[in-house]
């Protein structure tokens, strides 16, 4: 017997991932601004955040307080962070069934700075999962492109995305954010003209010149695969075409992500779907 | 001066700690020091020759400038980089002889997202330091293929802004009891070849092309190449030391080359 699951398919989930500062919360605002003729939801996961720019239908924070986690517990301050999420990530099922029931068509979902917490834990694991067997799910990598001026940052920033990207097998956009900041040219030529990045290599010199073939053939693989947004969160340039590639990300979803997922569910094998999530569940709460 | 050693990277909980401590206590034919250069560091089990803390620490600052912990690390590795000096002198304590050990912060940001790991090394290698890193990747990466890429993915990203030689050690290996699958991982490994979801998997299939250039990066990166780490067996924590001193010319593998070159100029 197969096991039953119904995709919303007119919904879509859109995972915020970055690294601390890139901008993920901005980000967040300015989307809300360009989408606000769409029903659209926005859900903060990031338990420490002081104060946000945007009203969250949705807050961690409202349920758990971080504060009291650290001094209660005597966690530090990534401890926390993890023990929010895992305690969140307990009433889950409330949260997708509220965004089920709702009209809402968009879900924004903003992470916590602190990458690792949300990328490797098993919470971040189960949300992604549970979102993905509930609705589209996708992921939006926000990148600070001001941290990307030299070939070194610039293509580490690049292989840590893919490295998000093989961890979350979900389609993923890649956000080049503050492009507002005047530097912003350099590496996006470097991403768009592979000789100029050779270029850049051979004039610095550095030890990555003798890996620049090799490197240069991955950034052309990276730019076919990957829809790339160049935006500035704070001045709201290069959201023209958001709704396409929304739209695009979501048919990706639904060509493999979704056909991955049905064939997972139908497989003898891994038929224990239900069962994997209990132990997750209980691995978090014996923590 | 001429200093040698390792700066020991990977994320929280690989292992990092455990491997400096493993280092010290064992006889490994050198007079290994510890640097914890973690303002974070809660319990340090070896003897520390530098810490960090004692010039600044992340429980201070947070407090203090009500950071959060990632700006309260990062703004604790700019105060040291701001005040090298004081690491400097406590580096002129350290024996030329003896081979020092960096445990590092976990947090990736330092490496990839913001250029201050690639900072302080240079400024080791100014003090006279020939250094490798040594990322560690935590054995359960190793579930399967994705997962295991998405982890020596995160190795290359961090490893490559450093601009040393890099190594990249599996740990804890002594948790492992498949060692076949051991094996399959620690050998160079080619991802779009023998992936054993290839015709199953959508994902897979759809970025075949992609998986198969990041995996050949990896690979030409030497990263690929994995060091085995099992704190049980004394064997595998040699043959680490072996390749790295090789690379950093450590010790006795100096010495043969020279008596080479000696003869050779003679003979001239
Ligand atoms: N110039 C410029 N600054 C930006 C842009 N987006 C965000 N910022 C600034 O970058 C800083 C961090 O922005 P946040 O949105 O808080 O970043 P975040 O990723 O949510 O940060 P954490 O949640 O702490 O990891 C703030 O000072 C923002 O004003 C942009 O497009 N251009
Ligand atoms: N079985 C086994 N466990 C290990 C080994 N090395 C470390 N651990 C465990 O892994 C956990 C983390 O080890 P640490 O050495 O503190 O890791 P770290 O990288 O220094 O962590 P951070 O400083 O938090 O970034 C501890 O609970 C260790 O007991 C190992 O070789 N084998
Ligand atoms: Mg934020
Ligand atoms: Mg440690």
């Amino acid at each position: 017997m197969d096991i039953e699951f119904q995709i919303k398919e007119n919904k879509v989930a859109i995972l915020i991932i970055g690294m601390a500062g890139t901008g993920k919360t901005t980000f967040v605002q300015q989307l809300s601004k360009q989408l606000k003729n769409e029903k659209h939801t926005l859900i903060n996961l990031d338990p420490a955040v002081y104060s946000l720019p945007y009203e969250p239908e949705e807050d961690i924070r409202k349920s758990i307080n971080y504060k009291e986690l650290m001094t209660k517990n005597k966690l530090g301050p990534n401890g926390a962070i993890m023990t929010a999420l895992n305690l969140y990530s307990l009433q889950l099922n409330q949260l997708i069934e509220k965004i089920e029931k709702s009209d809402s068509n968009i879900q924004i979902i903003d992470t916590p700075g602190q990458i690792e917490v949300f990328t490797w834990s098993a919470s971040g694991n189960l949300i992604s999962q549970t979102l993905s067997m509930s609705m589209p799910t996708i992921i939006f990598y926000v990148i600070d492109i001001a941290r990307c001026q030299n070939p070194n940052s610039f293509m580490s920033n690049l292989l840590f995305s893919c490295s998000i990207f093989y961890k979350f097998k979900l389609p993923m956009v890649i956000v080049f954010n503050k492009c507002d900041v005047a530097d912003s040219k350099q590496p996006l030529e470097w991403l768009r003209n592979y000789d100029s990045f050779t270029e850049a290599l051979k004039n610095k010199d550095t030890y990555l010149s003798t890996l620049s073939k090799q490197m240069v053939l991955t950034l052309e693989e990276f730019y076919n695969n990957f829809t790339v947004l160049e935006v500035s969160s704070l001045t709201g340039q290069g959201f023209e075409k958001i709704n396409e590639v929304i739209a695009t990300a979501k048919q990706e979803y639904m060509n493999i992500t979704l056909v991955d997922i049905q064939k997972r569910m139908n497989d003898q094998k891994q038929k224990n779907y239900d069962k994997q999530i209990n132990q997750i569940t209980q691995k978090i709460q014996n923590l | 001066m001429f200093y040698y050693g390792q700066l020991v990277i990977g994320p929280a909980g690989s292992g990092k700690t455990s491997y400096c401590n493993i280092l010290q206590e064992g006889s490994f034919k050198r007079n290994i020091q510890v640097v914890n250069l973690d303002p974070a560091a809660e319990y340090i089990p070896y003897k520390c020759a530098i810490d960090i803390r004692e010039l600044i620490c992340l429980s201070d600052v947070m407090e203090e400038f009500e950071y959060g912990p990632n700006g309260g690390l990062v703004y604790c590795m700019e105060y040291l980089l701001q005040n090298w000096d004081w690491m400097q002198d406590q580096l002129n304590n350290i024996a030329q002889d003896d081979y020092v050990l960096f445990d590092c912060p976990g947090q990736i940001e330092l490496y990839s997202h913001i250029d201050m790991m690639r900072k302080l090394t240079q400024l080791l290698v100014n003090s006279g330091f020939s250094i490798s890193s040594v990322y560690l990747v935590d054995i359960n990466f190793i579930e399967d293929d994705a997962k295991f890429l998405s982890g020596l993915l995160m190795a290359l990203s961090a490893s490559m802004t450093l601009e040393l030689p890099a190594f990249t050690v599996l740990s804890k290996c002594d948790l492992m009891k498949d060692k076949k699958k051991l094996k399959r991982y620690t050998k160079l490994h080619k991802f779009n070849e023998e992936s054993e979801y290839i015709n199953q998997d959508e994902f897979s299939k759809t970025y075949k092309s992609f998986t198969s250039g990041i995996s050949e990066l990896v690979t030409s990166f030497g990263i690929g190449r994995l060091l085995c780490l099992d704190t049980t067996d004394d064997e595998s924590i040699d043959n680490i030391l072996g390749e790295i001193d090789y690379a950093i010319q450590f010790g006795d593998n100096l010495e043969p080359d020279d008596k080479l070159y000696d003869q050779a100029e003679q003979q001239l």
